[in-house]
């Protein structure tokens, strides 16, 4: 026991005791008693704690400032919106982006909760107000909100290649500067350049893709007979700046090609309908590669008669890449016939519909939304893609789920999809 | 009647499911019937059975009777009734039997439970001795600790081994003490060390209890040891329910709720206990103010109480203060008992403040105190005022401050 610690004050108290009055003796101007020490330390240390923290004093400091008023109206909308974030985000989301419509803000309840979700779910963003970007703000969370300024073009230059594909995507139409872009060291910005000149016919880009095109698939029209003459490029020969996607499986080079060549184009360009030149394509060894570049076209450039033709003639067989943008760009009237005949024939193609019902992502129309309520009382609730569907039933349903179904898997879906479409219905109405 | 809103139902709420449950329910096309007078609500809530099931809910505590199978407490019903009471959109009527016969069983309306019986004084000097004897353990185990040094003692598990002892000594109070040590070691020394001297002292107390008068109730509750009903202060007042909140140790819950008394500015503090999954619900939730007599439990710095012969009132309460006063309130009750854990502290235009490390809360004159809370109600607070000046009601353990109410003042 040779260290020695001397006591000034409540520190060199607490020192003692983490160190050990046995290893370290603690003296003052006068000795500690030794059978004593322990007992001295503690009641000091008490003494001084108690002392101290009836001494307690605050520190000066500047308040945070304070939130910006709302200049936008408050939706009356807390409980139902606390309700939605914790059952149904999705309802949540649809209130979100009708309130964004309608000039309305979350209430400030809420706003604490959602400004975590703005990463993920970008619609909450334009609701958050005032007081949800300050928040935002404080808790370091980026909204990423879209800007109006867009990067100078004069500044090429110098800018990230995030704001260079951000001037790419979401500025005025300028061949000059897509085409410079088309060189640029990185890939994004080429590839972002590419999508846009492909979509300006006016563009050499566009032109000579159009060109190829029209040689590589043509159309002979009889009085009879009409048909197809297919002569794919060869994969050499396309345009060094068209991007290529990822080479389908069981399709040969020249294939793949060919595919990627009429994802490019819009599928208007023969000038023949769609039924006519699918019902051409089957004959051809190609056939494969054309319908999987005109489904893709379809997508790029969101053709509706295309997206109907393919959606009737593949219903159930569209290839995964396609099919979920195809259903939803397809008209309602077309889609709600097409639903329902498939629902009333309780089939096997009921099934391919209730994936087509779970992909459509607009709120189904008040008929379709009858049928299927009718579909799931008569099959007993028992599809499992059923429950997920009251997110998108019209709110006019309701009435329909008032009285008890069968006992079992119905009666429990009737009461989800009540719940549910309740939520809605008072999210709904709080923007009024 | 208490001023019934969202939030003081949602704090009854035993889980965020019954919540979110609740909240389905507060809506009149899930009633088939609902009414309310100035003591209670009912209604029939409609459910999958094929009878509704009957809610009565008491509006002066909170208190509920449901004839659904939830083995929650308060049930989603009552919830959902209280949230259409919020909402305003139960009509007034005269109560149904079955409502009117659960109301006059809880005695008079709204009254509170009484307290039970306390021990006898042979049972309370019979369990002082065995307290005693593990007191003079603990002491020897903390001069070990000090005489070693706290680093030499760094695990937690040579802490919570004492402690149990401890609460085999019917010492729990001692017990509690030494956990909170325990976890400090290493994480806090300065916090351990303060906790150690002042534990020490209270063993040290304890061994002269024929000397320290009322403070020796005190000694005895810090020890967690029943106290003697002796005679008790009892003040009347309208007593604001400022603040509530629910702790669990140990598998038991302590539902503490905060009163400010509204004429004499006396804090008074309500404790109640149970075990399982939810705590109590507070004797009234916070925006409900009690016409009462407060019974103090015997202390140097009376604190602890029970609410009797109570009546409904809106709440009105008195407006905080600043941090200066709340010190001296803090330091006057600290002369008279050295023990207390928790002092109540009311602020009134308050807001935050963003330190290097920590969040500061901050009165009027800018003085700030570290706030305990986490980033989630600390945004949930700032998402509701946007730093907008506020009342703030929360607990102040001489360090740090931790938020349990506020309440947006109309200027």
């Amino acid at each position: 026991m040779s260290d020695r610690i001397e006591l000034e004050g409540f520190a060199d108290l607490v020192a003692s005791a983490q160190v050990g009055t046995r290893k370290a003796v603690p003296t003052r101007k006068t000795e500690f008693p030794l059978e004593e020490t322990e007992r001295t330390v503690l009641l000091e240390l008490g003494t001084l704690a108690l002392v101290r923290r009836a001494g307690s004093t605050g520190v000066r400091t500047v308040s945070l400032p304070p939130a910006p008023a709302e200049t936008l109206r408050i939706a009356d909308a807390a409980d139902a919106l606390e309700e939605a974030l914790d059952e149904s985000v999705s309802a949540a989301l649809e209130w979100a982006r009708e309130a964004a419509d309608r000039g309305f803000v979350a209430p400030t309840s809420v706003v604490s909760r959602l400004v975590p979700l703005v990463k993920r779910h970008p619609e909450f963003g334009p609701v958050l107000g005032e007081r949800g970007r300050w928040l935002a703000g404080v808790m370091g969370v980026e909204l990423n909100e879209p800007t109006d300024v867009l990067p100078d073009k004069e500044d090429w230059g110098s800018l990230d290649p995030k704001e260079r594909v951000r001037l790419v995507e979401d500025g005025p139409g300028d061949l000059e500067l897509f085409a410079k872009a088309l060189g640029d060291r990185r890939k994004e910005v080429r590839e972002t350049a590419a999508e846009r000149l492909i979509r300006m016919p006016e563009s050499p880009q566009a032109q000579e893709l159009t060109r190829m095109a029209l040689a590589a698939v043509v159309l002979h029209k009889g009085l009879l007979k009409s048909s197809l003459e297919v002569s794919p490029p060869k994969p050499e020969l396309l345009p060094k700046w068209m991007p290529q996607d990822y080479p389908t499986h069981g399709m040969g080079g020249i294939a793949n090609a060919l595919r990627d060549l009429l994802a490019r184009v819009p599928p208007s360009l023969w000038g023949e309908s769609p039924e006519r030149l699918l019902d051409l394509s089957k004959r051809s060894e190609y056939a494969d590669a054309l319908r999987l570049g005109w489904e893709r076209a379809t997508v790029r450039f969101g053709d509706v008669a295309w997206g109907e033709a393919l959606f009737l003639r593949f219903f159930g067989s569209l290839s995964p890449f396609v099919a979920e943008p195809i259903v939803n760009g397809v008209s309602e009237a077309v889609f709600d016939r097409e639903i329902v005949a498939r629902l009333r024939g309780r089939d096997k193609a009921m099934s391919t519909a209730f994936d087509m019902l779970r992909w459509r992502a607009a709120p189904f129309s008040a008929s379709l939304s009858r049928e299927i309520v009718a579909i799931a009382r008569a099959i007993g609730g028992s599809h499992y893609v059923l429950e997920s569907l009251g997110t998108r039933l019209d709110l006019s349903a309701l009435p329909l789920l008032n009285d008890p179904w069968d006992e079992g898997l119905a009666e429990e879906l009737r009461l989800k999809w009540r719940k549910i479409l309740d939520l809605r219905r008072r999210l709904h109405e709080s923007l009024r | 009647m208490p001023v019934w809103t969202a939030e003081t139902v949602i704090a009854l709420a035993p889980d965020a499911a019954s919540i979110s449950a609740g909240r389905g329910l507060a809506d009149a096309g899930k009633w088939a019937s609902a009414g309310a007078n100035e003591a209670a609500a009912w209604g029939e809530a409609k459910g999958s059975g094929s009878k509704p099931y009957q809610v009565t809910v008491d509006l002066g505590d909170g208190a509920s009777k449901c004839s659904c199978p939830s083995r929650k407490f308060p049930c989603k019903h009552a919830l959902g009734l209280l949230l259409r009471i919020a909402k305003g959109d139960v009509p007034n009527g005269e109560p149904p039997d079955w409502a009117t016969d659960w109301v006059e069983k809880r005695g008079q309306k709204a009254a509170p439970k009484v307290a039970p019986a306390p021990p006898s004084a042979k049972t309370v000097e019979k369990r002082w001795d065995t307290v005693q004897k593990g007191l003079d353990e603990c002491e020897a185990f903390l001069r070990d600790a000090v005489g070693n040094g706290l680093l030499a003692l760094s695990s937690a598990r040579s802490w919570d081994e004492m402690a149990r002892r401890m609460t085999d000594a019917k010492a729990q109070g001692v017990g509690r003490r030494l956990r909170a040590i325990g976890s400090a070691v290493g994480v806090d020394n300065a916090r351990a060390a303060a906790d150690l001297g002042s534990l020490a002292l209270l063993i040290e107390a304890a061994r002269r209890g024929d000397e320290l008068g009322d403070l020796a109730y005190d000694v005895r509750t810090a020890l967690g040891v029943p106290t003697p009903d002796d005679s008790a202060e009892t003040v009347v007042d309208v007593w604001d329910a400022v603040g509530t909140f629910g702790d669990q140790e140990d598998r038991l819950w302590t539902r503490r709720t905060w009163f400010l008394g509204r004429q004499t500015g006396r804090w008074a503090l309500h404790l109640a206990f149970a075990a399982g999954n939810a705590p109590p619900p507070p004797l009234a939730p916070f925006g409900a103010a009690l016409a009462a007599e407060a019974r103090f439990s015997p202390s140097a710095w009376p604190l602890r109480a029970t609410l009797e012969s109570a009546s409904p009132r809106e709440f009105e309460p008195r407006r905080g203060g600043t941090w200066a006063e709340a010190f001296e309130a803090q330091a006057n009750a600290l002369a008279l008992n050295p023990w207390i854990e928790l002092f109540p502290v009311l602020l009134r235009d308050a807001t935050l403040a963003q330190g290097e490390a920590r969040w500061l809360v901050v009165d009027a004159e800018g003085v700030g105190v570290t706030l305990a809370n986490g980033s989630e109600e600390r945004e949930w607070l700032l998402g509701r005022t946007g730093n907008l000046p506020c009342e703030i009601f929360g607990e102040f353990d001489g360090e740090r401050f931790t938020l349990v109410s506020y309440r947006e003042i109309e200027s």
